[in-house]
């Protein structure tokens, strides 16, 4: 076996044999072994140091790169849930986009990062339907062929045919299988052809359409030309919907933007788990430093943690969440019932610890008030714990509404959270191209609580007084 | 020479150490020896798993659980009565009924603020005399110290009740013991598998301290905590049946399909394990007697396994017999994402009816779980671990 102890041992016996080796005179081991001069100055010197706690911890923290990424990552999340609102082109959580000419419900729109569908040239002509102000629902298809319908083929083309119908000119896609009849010798042009199903017939050789509906053209980009046509000014977008803002993860099965409503969820959970983890400490503090530091109270409020704490805290949580009718409030309220608990009994087995210290000692003896002992000498002691077990208490809580939410007792899809996102997504799970609606909030939500799990322990491994140097 | 006085001591010490073999172990003087109680500690591990095992084939599975239960009283009664905790034991079984008592009390009370429309499927529809003929029929409109009466005197008959909506008529026993069989399957082998894979993991990041396996299971431990529950067990779910093309659903004949959901329920548990007994193990390593031990030259890996790995143990067997009787109340998770007919979604279920019966009953079993395993897993402890002692001591606090 060659552990480290082994090679130190090794080392060293090697040096003293490579030393005896050299066989030194008695000067020169002498000049080895030279007495330190007397200094009376060194007897002056007093042993001061700048160790500052909070300097020290801070300093450890800061060597830990994995704490400090999650850091960084956990600022920019939670500060972009804060100002997700305020962003421009932004959709609301709770609006049902509809498609503003068939007032169909936009359902399970893929995520996409644009709206902009194709680009065409200056001087396309379009044939548009105001929409409002700023929109025209644009496409260029002059008229639809009915299915089994007789029209006059006047060219043939590869890709396209033109064609007239009803008096009308126009363009439509050459597919020999499925659309359109053709002769046997189809470049033999005119002859009267028949369409198999319905097609659309453009004013050009080109499909400005998205799979046959508009598109929507911005109205400073596009000239009337009357009639219901209009030019394009300069190089046009055409877009998926009347608005530059896309859907960047998608809509739900009633089209909602989902981008909007997992931010929003954010905001809920995360406004939940801070109000849970204030309250936690709070209430745990409080009868921590009562229970820990009276002792007179001890043997009571052991008793009544012991009931509260045999309480399985899911059952706990169930029947508040029915009894009271589901809100954010009942939510966090339930959380509270039970989560100081542990904070409690964490605060008041570490007050034990340090009560009797000599310092404690010795303030009690000055009449220092119990109050003031508690705040200011015991107090201070806990900071760094009490911020380990609020850090480590917002994912879990988080968790908890997701746990209630997958229950059926969370909160309603007009309050949108992630429980109740995770939720919604996993109805959905069997349709491989909807699992989006389940990916985009887990993320989210793995992120957040996975960083605040990692900074928590991070900072507690900072602040043990045991890691400085 | 002080330097060639110095050489010839190290010489000496070293050699000393490498011409003598180790000493035989000494028996210890005085101390008794463990042989009679290790027998009642693995009596009461493996008697409730081998039942396990044994009964799976069969439906009987009252007569499981009662073997589970009689494998940890068998064992149990040995081991107080040889360690001479009869009086320990008494006392914290009686704050226990005083615990359960007042738990029961409270959910007893709670139940009765859930409003009345709850009791009804067509509550709308019926006039008040029918509404009150139910609510009598129920055993409502009695004042609630009075229907908590009733209750207690019931149940010192051993009559649990029965269920009044949700399978009207049915006693609550017949429907327990058809749906606890299979969540204690799964519950026992998830646990199983969590101690197989969990207990290395731990060691092995101990042993690895900042290396390979360390990073590894410290990575595994942060997601599996930091990470809701939710979401990993339906991406499991999700990716995992696809990944082996099988069915999202379980079947209770295919044995495929019991696969990932004991992996999934098994996996809280590996993390849990591996992070307790890493951390144990280092705290032992760091102690006076492992580095004598080092010292003395014992091999470093019988030095894992012989000192730090058992002593590292105990504190994590006292989880032991709690997570072995949960197993009876299954995972809500994992029960409704695979449709698995077990205990996990019945109380949410029966809450959700308001089958008051049934919520008492099983608020009662779950509490008596949980009491029961603590006491357990603190009489186990105090078995194993001969330094801890129940007996107080005058003038420590």
């Amino acid at each position: 076996m060659k552990g480290p102890f082994e090679t130190k041992k090794r080392r060293l016996e090697d040096s003293v044999n490579a030393a005896v080796e050299k066989n030194l005179s008695r000067e020169e081991e002498d000049a080895l072994f030279t007495p330190a001069p007397f200094d009376p100055t060194a007897g002056e010197k007093t042993g001061y140091s700048n160790y500052s706690y909070w300097r020290s911890t801070f300093r450890a923290f800061w060597h830990n790169r994995t704490a400090l990424v999650m850091l960084v990552v956990l600022v920019v999340l939670v500060a972009f849930t804060l100002l997700q609102p305020l962003l421009p082109g932004q959709y609301e959580a709770n609006t049902v986009n509809n498609n503003p000419l068939t007032g169909i419900q936009l359902q399970n729109q893929a995520p996409s990062t644009t709206t902009s569908y194709m680009t065409v040239p200056a001087g396309t002509v379009l044939l548009g339907e105001k929409l409002n102000d700023d929109w025209y629902a644009v496409s260029n298809v002059a008229s639809v062929i009915k299915k089994r319908q007789k029209f006059t083929l006047t060219q043939y083309g590869p890709d396209w045919c033109t064609v007239e119908y009803n008096g009308t000119t126009g363009y439509v896609k050459n597919n020999f299988q499925t659309s359109l009849k053709l002769p046997e010798d189809p470049e033999n042009t005119p002859y009267q052809s028949y369409s198999n199903f319905q097609l659309q017939m453009y004013t050009e050789p080109a499909d400005m359409t998205n799979g046959g509906e508009s598109l929507y053209a911005a109205a400073s980009d596009l000239t009337p030309l009357g009639d219901g046509r209009f030019e394009t000014a300069g190089a046009t977008e055409l877009r998926t919907m009347p608005s530059r803002s896309p859907f960047l993860f998608g809509t739900n099965n009633i089209g909602q933007d989902l981008w909007a409503r997992v931010w929003s969820g954010t905001r809920t959970s995360l406004w939940i788990g801070f109000v849970v983890a204030v309250f936690e400490a709070l209430i745990g503090i409080a009868v921590g430093i009562v229970w820990g530091y009276v002792r007179a109270l001890d043997r009571l409020i052991t008793e009544i943690y012991n009931v509260i704490d045999n309480i399985p805290t899911t059952i706990i949580l169930i029947l508040v969440s029915y009894i009271m009718r589901p809100s954010i409030s009942t939510l966090i309220f339930a959380m509270c019932l039970t989560r100081w608990l542990g904070m409690a009994r964490f605060i008041r087995n570490q007050i034990i610890i340090i009560r009797d210290r000599d310092y404690n000692l010795a303030s009690r003896c000055l009449g220092t008030e119990p109050t003031r002992i508690m705040l200011r000498n015991l107090l201070p002691y806990l900071v760094s714990v009490i911020m380990l077990r609020m850090a480590l208490a917002i994912p879990s809580a988080i968790g908890s509404e997701v746990f209630i939410t997958y229950i059926g007792l969370g909160l309603d899809v007009n309050t949108p959270s992630l429980g109740n996102l995770i939720n919604e997504g996993r109805k959905l799970v069997t349709s491989a191209s909807l699992r989006y609606q389940l990916i985009f909030p887990a993320i989210v939500l793995s992120l957040i609580t996975i960083s605040f799990y990692i900074i928590g322990n991070a900072f507690a491994d900072a602040a043990d007084p045991k890691n400085h140097v | 020479m002080r330097l060639s006085i110095l050489a010839s001591q190290l010489a000496a010490f070293s050699g000393r150490h490498g011409q003598n073999k180790r000493p035989p172990e000494e028996s210890r003087p005085g101390s008794k020896q463990p042989k009679p109680l290790g027998i009642g500690v693995s009596a009461l591990l493996v008697l409730p798993v081998a039942a396990a095992i044994l009964l799976s084939g069969s439906t009987a599975g009252v007569k499981l659980i009662l073997l589970m239960l009689l494998g940890l009283l068998v064992g149990f009664v040995y081991i107080v009565i040889e360690r001479r905790l009869v009086k320990y034991t008494l006392k914290r079984l009686l704050g226990s009924a005083l615990t359960l008592f007042i738990i029961v009390a409270v959910v007893f009370i709670l139940l009765r603020q859930m409003p009345i429309e709850g009791y009804f499927d067509n509550f709308d529809k019926l006039n008040e005399t029918q509404v009150n003929v139910k609510l009598k029929q129920l055993g409502l409109t009695q004042p609630i110290y009075k229907q908590f009466w009733d209750f207690l005197v019931k149940l010192f008959h051993g009559d649990l009740g029965s269920s009044t909506r949700y399978s009207a008529g049915t006693p609550i026993t017949s429907i327990i013991a058809k749906k606890a069989p299979i969540s204690i399957y799964i519950g026992l082998m998830s646990m199983a598998l969590s101690l197989v894979l969990g207990i290395p993991l731990g060691a092995a990041m101990a042993r690895s301290k900042s290396g390979f396996w360390d990073r590894f299971g410290t990575v595994f431990i942060v997601l599996i905590n930091a990470v809701p529950a939710a979401v990993y067990y339906i991406f499991i779910q999700m990716y995992g049946t696809s990944w082996m093309g099988i069915s999202m659903l379980f079947d209770r004949n295919n044995w495929v399909t019991w696969i990932l959901p004991v992996f999934s329920m098994s996996l809280g548990s590996i993390a849990s394990y591996a992070m307790w007994l890493r951390r144990y193990m280092l705290d032992e390593i760091n102690k006076d007697y492992i580095r004598l031990a080092r010292a003395k030259g014992v091999p470093s890996r019988r030095l894992m396994f012989r000192h730090v790995f058992r002593n590292a143990f105990v504190p994590m067997i006292q989880y032991i017999p709690a997570s072995l009787l949960y197993t009876v109340c299954g995972s809500i998770y994992i029960e409704s994402l695979y449709s698995i007919p077990g205990m996990g979604g019945l109380l949410v279920d029966v809450i959700g009816r308001q089958d008051n019966p049934m919520v008492q009953a099983l608020v009662m079993i779950y509490s008596c779980i949980g009491i029961v395993g603590l006491l357990l897993g603190d009489l186990l402890m105090a078995v194993i671990d001969p330094r801890i002692s129940f007996v107080k001591k005058e003038g420590v606090r």
